[in-house]
């Protein structure tokens, strides 16, 4: 295998030296850093423009930017970013001065995101909270939100086909994560497999902001076990005047071949303003590395429209309609294909806002979201025998409310959520190499519905000037039921039956973190909390479906208990101007009531898919241990060039852990393993993005090295297989043509390496690995007018 | 005009080149997911004198039938359009031990599937599958 890290360290080395030394080369120049006002947070994708001269360039990631070789002179300095006031300074620099400003924008007043999770000043979290941006996800060749969430640290996504990627954060995933679009919109997928996980049906192109609130601290979205994932979409904004603006995306990508397209319009003035827009992607299959071709294509369109008005000053009603489609979606690794999938999102939305009143926010939302998802197995061999077509339908409805109280250095949100999911779902199988064609019909899901009614509270207040407190808890009265499940063979006889499928909670969630900044560049967070989920619907209702990670048939258990975890972190913050920022955080969690699979007896229950070895059933198991750390530096402002240095791991395991030793297909022992460890958790990672911002920030390449290590930590329970190192890189540039065009382009994967990552799951049917694409060309263009 | 459209450069574009946004939207949501529809044939051919037939229709509704060949040659056919994805299904069965049954499905003139029996009266000679995906 490649030996990456000196080499890593080397670039690290050179880089760290380099800086300084092309300070020197610079003459005259105005730099600075651009901070959003009411986050508190650096602003991106800030348009700067300087006259005279009429120079442009565009803050990054950290809210820097620069001017090199300007005269001395006096300037005027003005900074535009959609949803802040226009900033207009004046710059006097003198010969051979280096100038070093700072900067806040500050919201418009007419649009306040009062309802985002990272939208107010007392929005500081003792706990770790990633932001991926529109600027961020433009840049990528990204076909779903998986794809970008996993280039943050820690994060990462199961790959069953070439999109649709599910999230997987610091190794918990599924319901352990609490996916939401727009602050409070929740989507429960169709398949059990998840081939359509939630995050699946909101496309990239329409995503503004991605949110990563990671450990189970934050409790006003929803019940937290792990953490909170918030897709934050293209909306209707209100403007001064009537004005309308566009923006559109045309992408090509050669590894898979395809092409996607992005439109959206937005308009309006003070009191009436909308939102519509449009995707398409259309891809093919892709090749690996090795030059296996994986049957991975799939074509996507939506189209999405919000509508937005302002009765009254501080009021702000919004309705929102979102239609998502699916057609012939590829999974390899799963036993069907996504033959077609018809999701509707339907949302509305009050807002009222007063910055100068004690109750500063109340935000009320009300949504419904209608999955109709298609799958079957012809492109499989198997359909040569039996034809197997699965049709569900999944909903998900609810709403939350929730009142923000300031008082001084205190702020206060109360409030509730509900959500209610409901599944049907069939089977239906045609034998069609027997006589008389006969057509068995098995039910998926038998009228199956999740409630959750969930009160909450955060405390937040600024104890001191250095010492800040967030406390958190929240109430969740939970009941899940649904018609008895059983399972019926050709001739009407019952297989499985299990009446008992109704259940009962009430859980408590706390959680409090501190965040004290011991000087003006050193700054500690600690975060303690308890988060506690209750079994998702595949947990509490499946009847004999493949689900799993491993080869068993899996049962749904309706008397399963709440997983509870127990959470610590502890982070440091280091900023300096010499060196720029550090962060390290750590955690540890400690999870009680763990669900994994236990195995039946065959006596007990006969295993329906061939192949599998038998059945196994969601248990609780005493626990389970998580632990690990993210890394991240990033270089000073005064370096010309920007470099962003990550490091995550993760590991768990089990203390006690069953194994089920399979011989011929069968099962014919058992053993205790200790300190198993937890299957499909991603190995160590390092990633190493090196920008250069050249022609005053217009264009800029990118360096992108990443180097994954090998799994060996790998459950013995569960059956899983290593997974070799690998070492990736990808080249990018963009370039801001005008302030209408831009366009990046680049090359992922340059060096054509075979590889796949830990999580992504086994070709069905086989041992052999679902490999990453190969070598891929893209390009982007991007126009906003 | 309704909109009162100022304040920002790009907008002029939409405001004198109108076209410009039609092109958008259709670069943007050109195309859907449109698939053709396929031309089935089911085929059959016996010498036998009576034959127990069952095929799945383009409908989707298993038909039962009984044919009586004029000879060899003689040959029964059924035509229908169908979906990518749909089911077909073309089964038979005879009495007689010397006779022989050939079962032929063809797709848009092409042979999809096709078996032959001779002398077994036991056993039904089935050709089925799912009309392929482009």
């Amino acid at each position: 295998m490649n030996r990456p890290t000196p080499l890593l360290i080397l670039l690290f080395i050179i880089m760290h030296f380099l800086g300084p030394f092309a300070l020197q080369a610079q003459m005259a120049a105005l730099s600075g850093r651009m901070v959003l006002a009411d986050k508190q947070a650096e602003a991106m994708g800030v348009q700067i423009t300087l006259t005279p001269g009429d120079q442009k360039t565009t803050t990054n990631e950290k809210g820097f930017f620069r001017f090199d070789q300007l005269p001395a002179g006096q300037y005027q300095l003005t900074a535009i970013l959609e949803e802040y006031q226009k900033l207009v300074r004046t710059i006097t620099l003198r010969a051979d001065e280096m100038l070093v400003i700072d900067l806040e924008l500050q919201p418009e007043p007419v649009f306040l995101e009062g309802v985002e999770i990272t939208a107010s000043p007392f929005d500081y979290r003792p706990y770790l909270t990633d932001v991926v941006s529109r600027e961020q996800i433009e840049r990528m060749p990204a076909r779903d939100v998986g794809d970008v969430l996993r280039s943050q640290p820690n994060v990462s996504g199961i790959r069953k086909g070439g999109s649709n990627l599910d999230p997987v954060v610091r190794g918990l995933k599924f319901s352990q994560l609490n996916v939401q679009t727009n602050t409070g919109q929740k989507i429960e997928g169709g398949c059990p497999n998840r081939m359509d996980p939630a995050a699946s049906h909101i496309d990239i192109n329409d995503v503004t902001r991605i949110e990563i609130l990671k450990g189970p601290y934050a409790l006003r979205y929803g019940p937290n076990f792990g953490a909170v994932l918030n897709l934050i979409t293209e909306k209707a904004r209100p403007y001064e005047s009537w004005q309308l603006h566009a923006h559109a995306i045309k992408g090509w990508e050669s590894n898979p071949n395809g092409t996607k397209e992005h439109l959206t319009l937005q308009g309006g003035n003070k009191k009436i303003f909308f939102a519509l827009s449009g995707n398409r992607h259309d891809y093919g299959n892709y090749k690996a590395g090795n030059g296996e071709l994986v049957p991975s294509s799939f074509f996507k369109y939506n189209f999405a429209g919000e509508a937005g008005f302002v009765p009254a000053k501080h009021h702000e009603v919004r309705l929102a309609y979102r239609n998502s489609q699916g057609r012939d979606v590829r999974f390899p690794s799963l036993p069907m294909d996504e033959r077609s999938d018809n999701t509707h999102l339907y949302s509305a939305t009050y807002r009222y806002t007063n910055g100068e009143s004690r109750v500063q926010s109340i935000d009320a939302r009300l949504y419904r979201s209608d999955v109709h998802h298609e799958m079957d197995n012809k492109w499989r061999p198997f359909s040569d025998t039996v034809v197997a077509v699965s049709t569900i339908d999944a909903l998900n409805q609810g709403g939350r409310i929730d009142v923000g109280i300031r008082q001084k250095a205190a702020r206060l949100h109360v409030g509730l959520d509900y959500e209610n999911i409901h599944k049907e779902g069939e089977r239906i199988k045609s034998l069609i190499q027997q006589p008389n064609l006969p057509v068995k019909t098995e039910d998926l899901w038998k009228n199956a519905a999740i409630s959750n009614l969930g009160f909450f509270g955060e405390y937040q207040r600024q104890q001191t000037a250095s010492l800040d407190l967030v406390l958190s808890a929240r109430l969740d009265i939970n009941h899940g039921g649904s018609d008895a499940m059983v399972l019926r063979n050709m001739m009407g006889g019952e297989m499985y039956r299990n009446d008992n499928t109704s259940s009962d909670f009430v859980n408590v969630s706390l959680s409090g973190g501190i965040s004290y900044k011991i000087s003006s560049a050193l700054t500690l967070d600690v975060a303690l909390g308890r988060g506690v989920r209750n079994p998702d619907m595949v947990e509490r209702f499946i009847i004999l479906l493949p689900v799993g990670y491993d080869n068993y048939d899996y049962l749904g258990n309706p008397q399963l208990a709440p997983e509870n975890n127990h959470q610590f972190d502890a982070g440091m913050t280091y900023s300096s101007d010499r060196s720029g920022k550090f962060k390290v955080n750590g955690f540890y969690a400690y999870i009680t009531d763990f669900i994994t699979g236990v195995r039946l007896p065959p006596a007990q229950v006969m295993p329906q898919t061939a192949g599998v070895v038998g059945v196994k059933r969601f248990q609780n198991i005493d626990l389970a241990h998580m632990y690990g750390f993210e890394f991240l530096w990033t270089s000073p402002q005064r370096f010309p060039f920007y470099i962003n240095l990550s490091a995550a791991y993760t590991t768990g395991f089990n203390p006690e852990a069953t194994r089920y030793l399979v011989q011929n297909g069968q099962v014919v022992a058992t053993e205790i393993v200790k300190n198993d460890p937890l299957p499909e958790i991603p190995p160590f990672e390092t990633n190493l993005r090196l920008n250069y911002p050249l022609l005053n920030n217009q264009l800029v390449p990118q360096l992108h090295l990443r180097w994954a290590a090998s799994q060996n930590r790998i459950s013995q329970a569960y059956d899983e297989q290593t997974t070799q190192s690998f070492f990736i890189t990808n080249i990018s540039v963009s370039y801001q043509l005008s302030e209408l065009l831009s366009a990046s382009a680049g090359v992922s994967n340059l060096f054509d390496v075979a590889f796949y990552e830990h999580l992504n799951r086994r070709i069905i049917g086989s041992r052999a690995a679902l490999y990453e694409p190969g070598r891929n060309f893209y390009l982007h263009i991007i126009l906003t007018l | 005009m309704l909109l009162k459209i100022k304040s920002y450069p790009g907008l002029f574009l939409i405001k004198h080149q109108p076209w410009l946004l039609l092109v958008l939207i259709i670069v943007a949501l050109g195309g859907c997911h449109k698939r053709d529809d396929k031309m089935v044939t089911y085929l059959v051919t016996s010498d036998a004198t009576e034959i127990a037939l069952q095929y799945r229709d383009g409908t989707g509704l298993l038909q039962k039938t009984i044919l009586h060949p004029a000879g060899g040659q003689d040959e029964w056919r059924h035509s229908f359009a169908a979906e990518q994805g749909d089911i077909v299904y073309l089964s038979g069965k005879y009495e007689e031990g010397h006779a022989t049954l050939k079962l032929m499905i063809t797709i848009d003139g092409k042979i999809y599937k096709q078996a032959q029996s001779t002398g077994d009266t036991i056993k039904y000679v089935t050709v089925s599958g799912v009309v392929p995906y482009d």
